[in-house]
């Protein structure tokens, strides 16, 4: 929760000390493995959506009766968009333990609520 | 012109007016005019924004779009689906931990040549405009 006495801590407090840790390193390195393989899987995927429909005809073919290979190929995007957003939701509350895990480390005389 | 049409919609303007005021006598800081002071929970937000995509964007827009152009239309509601993906994984964190309300403030704040700021200024009107 982004409360007033939350930030206040966070624009008086010198996290420059916090950031040399060993700890925040970790952190940093675990989210990055995390957020940047997504992130260009997802952009990579979405983007032979207008690649594909704009250059070639590949999805123009029927799939199931009348219905083409374009709407699987949309529908399949929506899904991953879900997927994708419950993946990171429930990965980014163990990140959220690990910061405040080292906030308390680092400055122990703010008892920190979580 | 309707005089039913007409008397809804003032109807309405009166509502959201005095709304406004109500809440106009709570808000006190940027924060919490921006984002309720952080008070609002995760269903809240989204139902928040699903209610403008329900009623703008998709019903009227891609609604429309694909009656009009068949899927040449709903091309488009894959495209703002797939960036608020980017949204999320990209932007959300940091700029919450910053602080800030917008990116054109987060870059603000983190470099201090004139010329970033002005970038910044001149790309947010670019896409008001649009």
């Amino acid at each position: 929760m982004n409360t007033a006495k939350q930030r206040e801590f966070n624009s008086n407090t010198k996290f420059e000390k916090a950031i040399e840790s060993v700890r925040f390193k970790k952190l940093m390195g675990e989210k990055k493995r995390f957020i940047i393989p997504l992130t260009v899987l997802f952009l990579i995927l979405y983007f032979t959506l207008p690649v594909l429909t704009s250059f070639t005809k590949v999805l123009h073919a029927p799939a199931i009766g009348d219905i083409t290979w374009v709407w699987l190929f949309s529908f399949f995007l929506i899904v991953m968009t879900w997927s994708l957003v419950t993946i990171y939701i429930k990965k980014s509350a163990k990140f959220d333990k690990m910061a405040a895990k080292i906030i308390e480390e680092e400055f122990p005389e703010r008892a920190e609520n979580g | 012109m309707n005089p039913t049409v007409i008397i809804l919609f003032l109807l309405i303007v009166a509502v959201t007016l005095v709304i406004t005021y109500y809440a106009a006598k709570r808000t006190k800081t940027a924060s919490d005019f921006y984002t309720a002071g952080g008070g609002l929970t995760g269903w809240q937000n989204g139902l928040a924004i699903a209610g403008d995509y329900l009623s703008a964007a998709s019903f009227l827009g891609i609604a429309g779009a694909i009656a009009l152009h068949g899927f040449d239309g709903f091309f488009f509601s894959i495209g703002y689906l797939v960036a608020y993906l980017i949204v999320l994984f990209i932007v959300t964190e940091p700029l919450r931990n910053l602080g800030k309300y917008t990116l054109a403030d987060m870059i603000n704040a983190r470099f201090d040549a004139r010329k970033v700021r002005g970038a910044a200024a001149l790309s947010t009107i670019t896409i008001v405009i649009f």
